[in-house]
């Protein structure tokens, strides 16, 4: 292998991700979240350690929250991008091509930790980098070799360890599962990071006037993480100094070789079954719909039951949602009415951006049919819709009626809980198809990210800011009482008008964007 | 007299500052099966794609049996099936969900679509495996679902973009009938290939586009200029192939 030239035509294919033909491209946007994760981070522990410094508080004090921030980036690779290089050493596409070159199985793996390179070192340089940087503002004494060797560490042993870890499992699995395998454990790092958000964020920052204290309650992380080992060769001095990095790069030296070692005893088998696609014969009726809208419904439940990484994935996100505002109970006391209300616009929002987003991509290249087939965008949007307004009404109804016989509501004040639901799943939904229509990604790989990078952003604010508004209104119009059935009802026609708005954008979209079939 | 299954005129499309096709026009009479020839980047797909329905055209006018597609689009789409180059499937779904999904989008009745969909499914060999889902299905598998899609509803213009792509000798031949059938019952097809000897045997006409333009059009004895030994290789690498002289 001519590794020059593997590599060069690496780097141009990057390149050409973040920009080509004078034009930005999709690979410009993690850039940019790393770059934001990366000010934010770098700001907020400048920040911190200057005012640990000015407090003269201990110094051990500094050093745990660094330790926990390299702790948090070690997390984030091990759990959330991880399988960036699980997929691309079993089910990326250009696979075939690679496999059938003269390549051993340490290069490919090589070629492949190389490749998702920008995507698996984000948390090293947006979240470790920065922090530790701000450390070494504010108190000096890092050296550059040891921190270059800290973040080797930080990179190398959970991608090394988690390879060594996975591979075996996905010899196990099913080799035409492997993706789906590989979207669960997407869907588990999702929930693992919104369990630490929901629960730790709002307890952490309620506690902001008591830093002191927050600090003083900041445990040591354990002494056998990885992270811990690279915290302290970042800020070693003296005599141990050289040992704590070294000992560093041999743990990350390790991590490759228990990989590559596990890569060249597995690597061509899984890949080989994972190639084999395998289909399953089924049973359901194959006769023409009565109707469209039935054809349709047949269709998307089809679809959706089929793939039950999606289903998986979209029922843990709308529990996870409508448990929110119980996390942040404890720190704002809230009434039984305003609780249920924001538990059921919570869950509504949330719909929008996992349900009403993704079911245009869902489509994948075949959404083509709405311009191909005589249906037209226009209608194809509508009869879309109408199957997410059943998944979103069942699940809008059945938590509804939970929530309100968990806080004992009735009556009015059932029908107000219900209404905002409905006025927040109106609007959301219609927001979400639009998403969906203009942002979606017919080559999703992820069911978590059927969005391209910038139309998960644009669907995540989108949700924020419709949860914040709705929240807000209701808030604002009655704290405790039930709102009057004219103002409920204004409510529901205002959203529908909003959701019409959205809808005949959606179809506009769907009818001209050629980059669906081009 | 029915309406020619095809009328292009003057059709041009850009993407950017590359002009892929320009001031294309064409006819396609029924029962004729016409061959659309052409090197790499000549420009076949977008023209089949912007007939279909699939691009905008920036100037031009496409009647698919008379119906205007910009004007009538719906009417001009029930009036063409089309095979694109890479098929348009829902991979978690059956070739016969598939097929009775696509029968409801034509609005075609359910036995006649039934009837027909078993049919064309028998003679490409693809009803034992019908009923799997098509995630697992091989390119030519994937490729015989396509084209059952398009005939299904029985239109007057058939586009076909390469559709011999992984197929297996004897399915090119069941699909060749097919066409011949389409165009004896007084259909058109319109098909784009590199095949040159399936080109030659196959179509009634050909049409060979160089840098997104027409640069001949006729039948094969007209191409040939009446010089028999002539082949359509010979005319195609004059006329539509890449400037190469071996």
């Amino acid at each position: 292998m001519n590794l020059a030239v593997v590599a060069r035509t690496g780097w141009r294919l990057a390149s050409r991700e973040v920009w080509f033909a004078g034009r930005p491209r999709r690979g410009l946007m993690p850039l940019l979240l790393t770059l934001v994760t990366m000010l934010a981070f770098g700001g907020g522990s400048l920040a911190l350690f200057a005012a640990i410094a000015r407090a003269h508080a201990p110094f051990e004090w500094s050093q745990r929250v660094l330790a926990w921030a390299f702790t948090l980036a070690f997390v984030m690779l091990a759990l959330g991008d991880l399988q960036t290089a699980l997929y691309a050493l079993v089910a990326e596409p250009n696979l075939e091509r690679l496999r059938a070159a003269p390549l051993t199985p340490r290069q490919l793996l090589g070629m492949k930790l190389f490749e998702t390179l920008p995507r698996t070192l984000s948390p090293v340089f947006g979240v470790a980098l920065p922090v530790a940087l701000a450390y070494a503002w504010a108190y000096g004494g890092v050296r550059p070799l040891a921190l270059v060797a800290a973040l080797f560490t930080l990179w190398a042993v959970p991608l090394g360890l988690g390879l060594v870890l996975a591979l075996p499992l996905l010899r196990l699995a099913p080799a035409a599962r492997v993706r789906e395998s590989l979207a669960v454990f997407a869907t588990f790092a999702f929930v693992a990071g919104w369990l630490v958000n929901a629960f730790w964020m709002p307890r952490l920052l309620s506690d902001g006037v008591l830093l002191a204290a927050g600090l003083r309650a900041l445990p040591a992380p354990p002494d056998w993480l990885p992270a811990t080992w690279a915290a302290r060769a970042a800020i070693a001095s003296g005599p141990g100094a050289l040992a704590a990095a070294g000992s560093c790069v041999l743990a990350a030296i390790a991590a490759l070789a228990l990989a590559m070692a596990a890569a060249t005893q597995l690597l061509a088998g899984i890949q080989a079954r994972a190639a084999a696609a395998s289909s399953r014969t089924v049973r359901a009726s194959a006769r023409r719909a009565r109707t469209l809208a039935v054809a349709f419904l047949r269709r998307d439940a089809a679809l959706v039951a089929r793939d039950w990484p999606i289903l998986l994935d979209t029922l843990a996100s709308v529990a996870l949602w409508s448990l929110l505002p119980l996390a942040v109970l404890p720190v704002a006391p809230l009434s039984r009415l305003e609780i249920a209300r924001d538990m059921l616009i919570a869950l509504s929002v949330s719909l929008g951006h996992d349900v009403a987003a993704r079911a245009l991509p869902l489509e994948r290249a075949s959404l083509a049919w709405a311009r191909l087939s005589p249906v037209g965008g226009a209608r194809w949007v509508r009869l879309r819709m109408s199957g997410v307004c059943i998944v979103s009404g069942t699940l809008l109804l059945v938590a509804g009626t939970l929530v309100c016989a968990v806080f004992g509501l009735r009556g009015h004040a059932l029908v107000d809980v219900l209404s905002f639901g409905i006025a927040a799943v109106t609007s959301a939904t219609g927001t979400g198809l639009l998403v969906g229509a203009a942002l979606g990604d017919p080559a999703w790989i992820n069911p978590r990210a059927m969005l391209g990078m910038g139309g998960r952003n644009v669907s995540i604010w989108g949700l924020l800011v419709q949860a914040g508004v709705w929240i807000a209104v209701s808030h604002r119009l009655s704290a405790a009482e039930p709102l009057p059935p004219w103002a409920l009802l204004s409510l529901v026609a205002a959203s529908v008008m909003f959701a019409l708005f959205m809808l005949a954008f959606a179809a506009h979209v769907v009818e001209h964007r050629e980059s669906i079939t081009a | 007299m029915p309406a020619a299954p095809l009328v292009v005129e003057s059709l041009a499309r850009r993407f950017g500052r590359v002009e892929a096709v320009a001031d294309v026009s064409l006819e396609v009479r029924p029962g004729e099966i016409v061959g659309f020839l052409g090197a790499n980047g000549a420009g076949k797909t977008t023209t089949l794609r912007c007939i279909a329905g699939l691009l905008s055209p920036h100037h031009g006018r496409i009647l698919v049996a008379g119906a205007d597609l910009e004007r009538e689009p719906r009417v001009a789409k029930t009036r063409l099936g089309f095979v694109p180059d890479r098929p348009l499937l829902y991979e978690k779904l059956s070739a016969r969900e598939f097929l009775a999904f696509v029968a409801a989008l034509y609005d075609l009745p359910a036995d006649a679509a039934e009837r027909r969909a078993e049919s064309l499914l028998a003679r490409l060999e693809l009803a034992q495996h019908a009923s799997r889902t098509i995630e697992g299905y091989s390119l030519g598998m994937r490729q015989k679902t396509s084209v059952v899609a398009a005939l299904l509803h029985s239109p007057p213009l058939v586009l076909l973009d390469e559709p011999l792509n992984g197929l297996d000798p004897p399915s090119a031949r069941v699909l060749k009938n097919l066409l011949r059938e389409h165009a004896a019952a007084g259909g058109g097809v319109l098909v784009s290939t590199h095949l040159l000897d399936v080109a030659e045997r196959l179509c009634d006409r050909v049409v060979i586009l160089r840098a997104g333009r027409v640069v001949a059009e006729g039948t094969l004895e007209a191409l040939r200029g009446g010089d028999a030994g002539r082949s359509l290789e010979d005319v195609f690498l004059e006329l539509g192939g890449p400037d190469v002289t071996a």
